[in-house]
């Protein structure tokens, strides 16, 4: 290839390379950023004052203002909230609205933006605000309890407060690292408070439990660690076997509870043995009865489900086969 | 070699009285399952009306003649139940759980499927449930 060909064909890559970074499209992206105090309903503004308490919700408004659809827009967030990074696809005149809730919890003086679109950088936001120091009171109500320690993020899960003086709280959070989730109360007394939390709603990890009682957020001294108690990446989840055992002398019963049922044709036992669909029996997409046939060694087995497309090993569940019990 | 049709059809002839005996096996008798409260969902195809976001509480016997130790599992479609399995229990047993339902739902149709397994059998009850 002579030299001048070569020069101009890098001339165009460098040309094509540099027209997709800053392709004009790119520049209709406009961000910006709003901060609402939920405690009072209002939006937050310089001459704001703020509790160490309160909870925040922060809105990150992304729009296309231009006239041709927009692909791959990375955005890169840095506030209160994080380190975040998105990739959005935008329709010509599209908004995308970002949600993040946060306590506050920490002395703040400036509620902070930095966002960069593209690498580009698009938008730096210092708001002055006035965080009040107040001696949080939350003698009036106690918690002495909650119903569970763990919870399994592949399910809505009952979840239950015990205490004193709860008739008034109107809305429980969970703290999970940075990331707030809110949660309304499904029933209460002035002992206990009966909440849902609904399935992938948190983040994996400890999280922090706290109370809204009179528009002031609380934190409590209870926590619960959050597992996405999945092997794979299918629909199918594995719950619980009911009961765990089985007879090697005899055909055994068990029941098992998750969700995704409706596609499986059939199980296997990881000693190899294949269970067909007469040995089956679906009640619903969460519900299933499995008849461990006798005769099989009695050890610590698993099951994989087996469906029109995949295999599914359910590793984090296992059931017993014993000799003359059950 | 026998015949086929002397294998489908037996027909005994006799003049005087004959004596026959036989031997049944121990047929299992599934759980009664018996939605007590609220008693009307206990009638099959029967639907409960439930806003999102609320609760509702639930009654159940289940009875068994011919077992002694039964396992239960609770299990909604979506939502959740402050009981969701138990067991071994006695064949006469009473049991009251909660239902919460979700703030929003795909569909609403949804339902709790109720199980019970006496050993040799699984009985079954779905509650059917319209969340608005």
């Amino acid at each position: 290839m002579k030299r001048s060909s070569f020069l101009l064909l890098l001339v165009f890559i460098t040309a094509y390379v540099l027209g997709f970074i800053y392709s004009p499209d790119h520049n209709n992206v406009e961000v910006s950023t709003k901060y609402r105090n939920l405690n009072t309903g209002e939006y937050v503004s310089d001459s704001s004052s703020i509790k160490k308490g309160d909870l925040l919700e922060r809105l990150l408004i992304v729009e296309n203002k231009g006239e041709n659809a927009i692909d791959n827009i990375n955005v890169s967030d840095k506030s209160l909230i994080g380190e975040k990074e998105y990739t959005l696809n935008l329709n010509a005149g599209q908004t995308e609205i970002i949600r993040e809730k946060i306590v506050l919890n920490s002395d703040l003086e400036y509620l902070s933006d930095e966002i960069d679109v593209d690498g580009n950088n698009k938008l730096i936001t210092d708001l002055s605000v006035n965080v009040e120091e107040i001696e949080l009171d939350n003698s009036f109500f106690s918690i002495s309890d909650i119903s569970a320690e763990r919870i399994d993020n592949n399910f809505d899960s009952y979840f239950k407060i015990f205490g004193e003086n709860l008739a008034d709280i109107s809305d429980v959070f969970f703290q999970c690292n940075s990331h707030v989730s809110l949660f309304p109360i499904n029933k209460k007394s002035d002992t206990e408070i009966t909440l849902l939390i609904e399935s992938n709603t948190l983040k994996s990890g400890s999280c922090e439990i706290g109370l809204v009682y009179n528009s002031v957020s609380y934190f409590s001294n209870k926590q619960v660690i959050v597992t996405l108690n999945k092997t794979n990446n299918s629909n199918l989840v594995l719950k619980r076997i009911v009961p765990n055992i089985a007879n090697s002398s005899s055909d055994s019963l068990l029941i098992l509870q998750g969700k995704g049922f409706s596609d499986v044709v059939a199980i296997q036992i990881d000693n190899g043995v294949v269970l067909s669909l007469n040995f089956l029996k679906k009640l619903s997409d969460t519900t299933m009865v499995v008849n461990i046939p006798k005769g099989l060694n009695s050890g610590e087995y698993f099951f994989r489900f087996l469906t029109e497309g995949e295999v599914v090993s359910m590793e984090n569940l296992k059931f017993k086969i014993v000799e003359n019990e059950v | 070699m026998a015949s086929i049709f002397s294998l489908l059809s037996v027909q005994v002839l006799a003049n005087s009285p004959v004596s026959v005996s036989a031997i049944v096996g121990n047929l299992n008798k599934p759980t009664d399952i018996k939605i007590t409260s609220p008693a009307y969902l206990d009638a099959i195809n029967q639907t409960e009306y439930l806003e999102s976001g609320s609760a509702l509480t639930i009654n159940l016997s289940f009875t068994d003649t011919d077992s002694t130790d039964l396992y239960y599992t609770i299990t909604p479609s979506v939502g959740a139940v402050s009981e969701e399995f138990g067991g071994p229990i006695s064949n006469s047993a009473t049991l009251q759980f909660t239902y919460l339902s979700p703030t929003t739902v795909s569909s609403p149709n949804q339902d709790i499927t109720i199980a019970v397994n006496d050993g040799s059998s699984v009985a079954s009850k779905v509650i059917k449930l319209y969340i608005y």
